[in-house]
């Protein structure tokens, strides 16, 4: 194999490994605000207060309003067991405006 | 000798693999519940447990990872000596104890091992081939590579290292058109956009950080990393201290591996046993140290290694919940759900069939069922003491 040829095939394979990442990126976009880092440590520590498993809950959608930020998870529950029904979970954080 | 050396560690490597209580970390790894990771080596277990639903089944991915790691150290260490003394180098490799122990544990250890001296030996390949004739070593470079970052999050530092060394090394022959070079950066580049988009790693780390990671209080780590090593390790370790003028035979690559590996242990948490698996990679200097000894002394620290081998495998392995589990499953058949309280690994959600709640800061004022105390120093509300032993009570609240 040519050494050219090894470089554009890792090339485009290095490209495609980025792609999810690359697809995830506009949801940090909210945490460039303050506020929404300062609501999600808040609702980390809710939803540990719940009982959930943090590294379970993945974060799908955060939607900040004018005096409150809201997470959304899908949280799956996995053990020896096997795996429970995913869960939808929702915390409404208020802010200071 | 180098045969029955082998041998001995082909045996003490698949020797009891599903004895031990799975460890909360495996657990983390087998759950795929772990954050603070990227994903490839916890799909492996995963697609390991999907194969058949077991720990023995998840460990199997450590020991295949062993194996192929004392193999790929007689191949590089062939690179660079006789065969006879690659041989002592894979026997070395083999009964290294703290490798064998965690490449029997669904630990990423062991998977990050092996990634890290396929990326030495692909890059030494590559180094040896001419330019028009190297596209296959190149591709096999970047392959080990990216596998090195995605396994565990500091996996990036030895394919990072690597690339600042060959630009040192080709600072005089325009880097820019260096194709290992470029190799390294192609293989940085999807790490470098994971990291920043999984935001769970940097939160472990912030959740770690300071008294685990850094080097705070640098000399008590020392001491207790040198502690680790030599529990985990035994005589491997002064062998490993008087081989260290071998390393001058050998190429820059593996000395910053060693480096690396050495030093891991001080910055990320010098009492985590785990990462002296990452130590078989003086399995080399060793395995060039012994090789030149007179055949008395070489035979003696064979068997010496041996010894080390036999007496950290025949170490008490932890079996309570190996031999507790159906006795408290047997408690709460038909149970949902239950609380724990006290230090909840994720084992617990492996052994028990409910689904666990984590109780150390939840209200169980009004907590209507069953909780496992596994030492907590929280008042619990009025409760029935159904199950009691030396390490938990299973309560449940009138």
């Amino acid at each position: 194999m040519q050494t050219r040829t090894t470089i554009i095939l890792c090339s485009l394979l290095t490209v495609m490994l980025g792609i999810p990442s690359l697809l995830r990126a506009p949801s940090m976009v909210p945490f460039t605000d303050a506020n929404v880092r300062g609501a999600a440590m808040e609702a980390m520590a809710q939803l540990r207060r719940e009982g959930w498993w943090l590294v379970n809950a993945d974060l799908t959608d955060v939607q900040k309003k004018d005096d409150e930020v809201c997470f959304d998870w899908i949280y799956r529950y996995r053990s020896g067991s096997g795996a429970l029904p995913p869960r939808t979970l929702r915390l409404c954080i208020p802010t200071q405006s | 000798m180098i045969i029955l050396t082998l041998l001995l560690g082909l045996v003490l490597r698949l020797w009891q693999i599903g004895l031990p209580d799975l460890a909360t970390d495996e657990a983390q790894f087998i759950l795929g519940a772990s954050a603070a990771h990227p994903p490839l080596g916890i799909l492996l277990f995963q697609g390991a447990l999907a194969l058949h639903h077991s720990v023995t089944a998840a460990r199997m991915v450590s020991v295949l990872a062993g194996f192929l790691c004392v193999g790929a150290l007689f191949l590089l260490a062939q690179r660079f000596s006789t065969v006879r003394t690659a041989g002592f180098v894979a026997a070395t490799a083999s009964v290294f104890p703290g490798h064998m122990i965690f490449s029997k544990l669904a630990y990423l250890d062991g998977l990050q091992t092996l990634a890290w001296v396929l990326t030495i030996l692909t890059l030494e390949q590559a180094r040896s081939k001419r330019k028009e004739e190297g596209g296959m070593a190149l591709l096999l470079l970047w392959a080990a590579a990216v596998a090195s970052t995605f396994i565990k999050t500091q996996g990036f530092l030895l394919p990072l290292a690597l690339l600042l060394l060959r630009l040192w090394e080709m600072r005089a022959h325009r880097p820019w058109r260096d194709p290992i070079a470029g190799m390294l950066i192609l293989s940085l580049l999807p790490i470098a956009l994971y990291l920043p988009t999984h935001p769970g790693i940097f939160a472990t780390l912030q959740l770690y950080g300071g008294s685990t990671f850094g080097l705070e209080d640098f000399l008590t780590r020392i001491v207790t990393l040198l502690g680790t090593w030599w529990h985990e390790l035994l005589l491997l370790l002064p062998l490993a201290v008087l081989s260290l003028p071998s390393l001058r035979k050998l190429p820059l690559s593996i000395k910053v591996l060693c480096v690396i590996a050495a030093m891991q242990g001080v910055l990320l948490g010098p009492g985590h046993a785990y990462y002296v698996t990452e130590l078989v990679i003086f399995a080399l200097p060793i395995g060039l140290f012994i090789a030149r000894l007179p055949r008395t002394p070489r035979v003696i620290t064979l068997i010496l290694c041996m010894g080390s081998a036999l007496a950290v495998q025949m170490r008490a392995s932890p079996t309570y919940w190996n031999t507790h589990a159906d006795t408290l499953n047997a408690l709460l058949a038909g149970e949902e759900r239950i609380v724990a309280v006290g230090p909840t690994g994720h084992h617990v959600r492996w052994y028990l069939q409910p689904e666990v709640l984590v109780g150390d800061t939840m209200d169980l004022a009004h907590w209507n069922g069953f909780i496992l105390d596994l030492g907590t120093d929280r008042s619990l509300p009025e409760q029935t003491v159904l199950y009691q032993d030396e390490r938990l009570r299973l309560l449940h609240t009138r």
